[in-house]
């Protein structure tokens, strides 16, 4: 469901195509989904139960809020550039192609994700001056970012731009020079990644 | 133009504003051409003169949302104003504009990218690029050349996006003008920082004379 979505849209998709691609029989269909809807709902919950997760993952007594929000937005990177036709159905069909289903899951997940980067708030400098829609704006500034690298095929690149996410998603809260500072800090990160990954085992 | 053009010309505005109220009331999907012409006053020979099927009238629809928004803010943009007040004003002159019509921004901001067919995401990545470069003038405004990661402008206006959808999924479209600060402050942020976005949306207000 997840690839035939990436490939044609969840509209074009028909559950015969489903079959053929996956060699199933309608009887094994029909046993786990009742419609097309709701195995796309059940595709669209598989990458929002990977993303809940990896924020629950991040979030730890040890860790300040500020990395936390930082390895938040590195694991759902990963999770998406590994999974590209889910993060696509998760950010892209969910919200407005699929049946109004969709749309609350995917309103969910922002929701949980604009609560938790809404505690960034308590470290802010502007503090009580900030708007309150701030944590949304933010997460909405991220959201363009990933979106752009999905609806153009680049899922892959989605890890690149921690950087850029990482100042998006801060900068409202923490300020410029901070933002930046932590941008600097996840490039290093990912340049360390990258040659832990290149070296001869 | 001939007596029958000037006919046919004469519906497709009802045309395309019913397909726009039609969108936002119950999706592109369930929205059916039948209506569309009965509300309008329209013959089906009209409207595949004007439009050719239902898609064709959906793009046109798009297509004057974005000219809307766009001609807001071209508008915003003076020789005797900066970079940064041309995008305050811009923004306010679109939150005017989708408060006075939401079907207008539902248009060009939710359906416009995935509901309607592919053609109709293309206007909507379009007008997104356009509006991503304006915004993007406001690096050249920072003292340290280079600083503001290049990304900037489209997390600005993803920002502002989520906001403005938000309300008109809510049906808050006629409060949207008074979200201007909260706006301000997350369009303006990367680009100025905290202090600075704080001070142009406390002095919002006077965008809205």
């Amino acid at each position: 469901m997840a690839q035939s979505c990436l490939r044609r849209g969840y509209e074009e998709t028909t559950v015969e195509e489903l079959l053929a691609a996956t060699g199933l029989s309608r009887e094994d269909f029909d046993c786990h989904f009742a419609d097309k809807e709701q195995c796309a709902m059940a595709a669209v919950d598989a990458i929002l139960s990977e993303g809940m997760a990896a924020v629950s993952s991040a979030y730890s007594a040890d860790t300040s809020e500020r990395d936390s929000a930082l390895m938040t937005l590195r694991l759902l990177l990963r999770l998406f550039a590994e999974r590209p036709a889910f993060a696509r159905l998760a950010f892209i069909d969910s919200r407005q192609a699929m049946p109004s289903g969709g749309r609350e899951r995917y309103e969910a997940g922002f929701a949980i994700l604009t609560a938790m980067l809404d505690r960034l708030r308590a470290d802010s400098p502007g503090g009580e001056r900030l708007p309150p829609s701030a944590a949304r704006a933010a997460i909405g500034g991220g959201e363009a970012l990933v979106r752009q690298r999905l609806v153009t095929d680049r899922g892959h690149q989605l890890p690149k731009i921690l950087p850029d996410l990482v100042y998006a998603a801060t900068v409202a809260f923490l300020g410029q020079d901070e933002a930046l500072r932590l941008a600097r800090g996840s490039r290093v990160l990912l340049r360390a990644e990258e040659e832990f990954a290149d070296e001869p085992r | 133009m001939n007596r029958g053009e000037t006919e046919i010309r004469r519906v497709r505005e009802p045309l395309i504003e019913a397909m726009a109220r039609s969108c936002m009331k119950q999706g592109y999907l369930a929205t059916d051409v039948e209506d569309l012409l009965a509300e309008a006053g329209a013959s089906e020979e009209e409207f595949v003169s004007l439009f050719g099927n239902k898609e064709g009238c959906a793009l046109a629809a798009v297509d004057e949302a974005l000219t809307a928004g766009i001609s807001a803010v071209s508008r915003g943009w003076s020789a005797d104003r900066s970079e940064r007040e041309s995008t305050l004003f811009a923004l306010s002159l679109l939150l005017r504009i989708f408060a006075e019509k939401p079907e207008i921004g539902a248009l060009a901001l939710t359906h416009s990218r995935q509901m309607l067919p592919r053609s109709c995401h293309e206007r909507y990545e379009a007008g997104f690029a356009v509006l991503t470069a304006m915004m993007d003038r406001m690096r050249a405004d920072d003292p340290e050349e280079g600083r503001v990661p290049r990304c900037a402008a489209r997390a600005a206006l993803g920002a502002a996006e989520a906001v403005i959808r938000r309300e008109l999924a809510a049906g808050r479209a006629s409060a949207l003008p008074e979200l201007l600060p909260d706006l301000i402050y997350g369009a303006v942020v990367p680009f100025v920082g905290q202090e600075e976005a704080l001070r142009l949306a406390r002095d919002s207000p006077r965008l809205s004379l």
